[in-house]
């Protein structure tokens, strides 16, 4: 099954929220998938309403009882993603580093470009999560080293945190799916009842199901299923 | 209402349902930030740039567009009303309308590889 990966050259733009709500997203729509977070911060779990202290199953590590929320498996793989088996084993293009049954959604530190790199070859698609703003725009210039932005076959980039209020923000938004219209999987808008779910120990979904941030999430999951051939599966299917 | 120049604009694109419409933004405003332009032009994002011959008509086409748009000549504002006009409305008046050749040249910056 694939591997989702989620980086982006910028960070602070809403990777991990947007890394969480896909994966919850995906599981809603029968996917079964595995979040590993392989951030030092180790944040992914609180937008699964998880506290701060909750303990996440290591990636690798078979003798702890799986845990999962809000329908989706978490893994800590920041130790994983810094072992040397394991870049060893991803540098091998023909190697399955994940179960083959899984879909898998990989939350990479924005700083942690060799891990990036390193997963790259074994995803089926990147999500780059993007800001409508300059500092943001001028990372894209960083998505990937050697070749251009405009020439990704296995990109996805998803606009966050859209205040719509805002002359230059709106603007970054229309240019953005303008010039790069074939990579734009999606704007999301920004929306408090993030960070007041994560506050409450609660899911978006739970705490504010009308919430625009998760409509937006659920267009970007379509759009990131039409471009993986996911197809939505539902309860009671095989395969 | 949306401006027609930039309903076209956006019609050429292939983006009639596009999402943020309703805010009406004229399209043509996303001119005023050199960052897009700086974008649109580097080759980390939009791969190897239009060729030599193309390269030459955008360089006309903003030499055309310096003479009929000069750079505000005195930086410190004389007056209140100096101050306070923000470079949208500038481009929002009447002087500054978005002609075809202007919007194939902005057309031919926004679509990478064409
Ligand atoms: N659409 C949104 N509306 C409101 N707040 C949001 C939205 N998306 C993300 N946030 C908030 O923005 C902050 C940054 O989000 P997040 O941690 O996901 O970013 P990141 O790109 O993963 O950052 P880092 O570089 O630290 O890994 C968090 O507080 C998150 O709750
Ligand atoms: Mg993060």
């Amino acid at each position: 099954m694939p591997l989702l990966l989620f980086h982006s050259p910028k960070g602070g733009v809403g990777s991990t929220f947007l890394a969480a709500h896909c994966a919850m997203e995906l599981a809603a729509r029968g996917h079964e998938p595995i979040a590993i977070d392989f951030t030092y911060q180790g944040s992914l779990k609180l937008f699964f309403g998880l506290l701060p202290d909750q303990p996440i199953v290591r990636a690798g590590d078979d003798s702890e009882e799986e845990l999962v929320a809000a329908g989706v498996e978490l893994l800590d793989g920041y130790r994983l993603g810094r072992k040397a088996a394991f870049l060893k084993m991803l540098a091998d293009p023909d190697a399955s580093p994940f179960p083959s049954d899984k879909l898998i959604i990989a939350d990479v530190a924005a700083a942690d470009h060799a891990l990036k790199q390193a997963l790259l070859p074994h995803a089926v698609l990147q999500v780059c999560t993007i800001t409508p703003g300059p500092v943001a725009l001028a990372s894209l210039t960083k998505v990937d080293p050697a070749q251009p932005l405009a020439e990704l076959q296995k990109t996805l980039i998803v606009v966050n945190l859209l205040d719509d209020t805002r002359t230059l923000a709106r603007h970054s938004n229309i240019f953005l799916h303008s010039a790069f219209e074939r990579l734009l999987a999606g704007t999301v808008r920004q929306d408090e009842a993030v960070n007041e779910a994560v506050a409450k120990f609660e899911t978006l979904e739970r705490f504010r199901p009308t919430s625009a941030a998760l409509a937006d999430v659920r267009a970007v999951v379509t759009a990131l299923e039409e471009h993986c051939n996911l197809g939505p599966r539902k309860e009671g299917e095989e395969g | 209402m949306m401006r027609s120049d930039a309903e076209a604009l956006l019609k050429k694109l292939g983006q009639k349902d596009f999402r943020y419409q309703e805010f009406a933004d004229r399209f043509g405003d996303t001119e005023l930030w050199p960052l897009f332009e700086a974008l649109l032009q580097d080759e980390r994002l939009v791969g190897r740039p239009v060729s030599r011959i193309d390269a030459k008509r955008v360089t006309r086409e903003r030499a055309a567009l310096a003479t009929v748009h000069p750079l505000p000549k005195k930086p410190e504002a004389s007056s209140e009303e100096d101050r306070v006009t923000p470079a949208l409305d500038v481009a929002a008046g009447e002087t500054h309308p978005i002609g075809d050749g202007e919007l194939d040249a902005f057309l031919g910056r926004m679509t990478p590889g064409r």
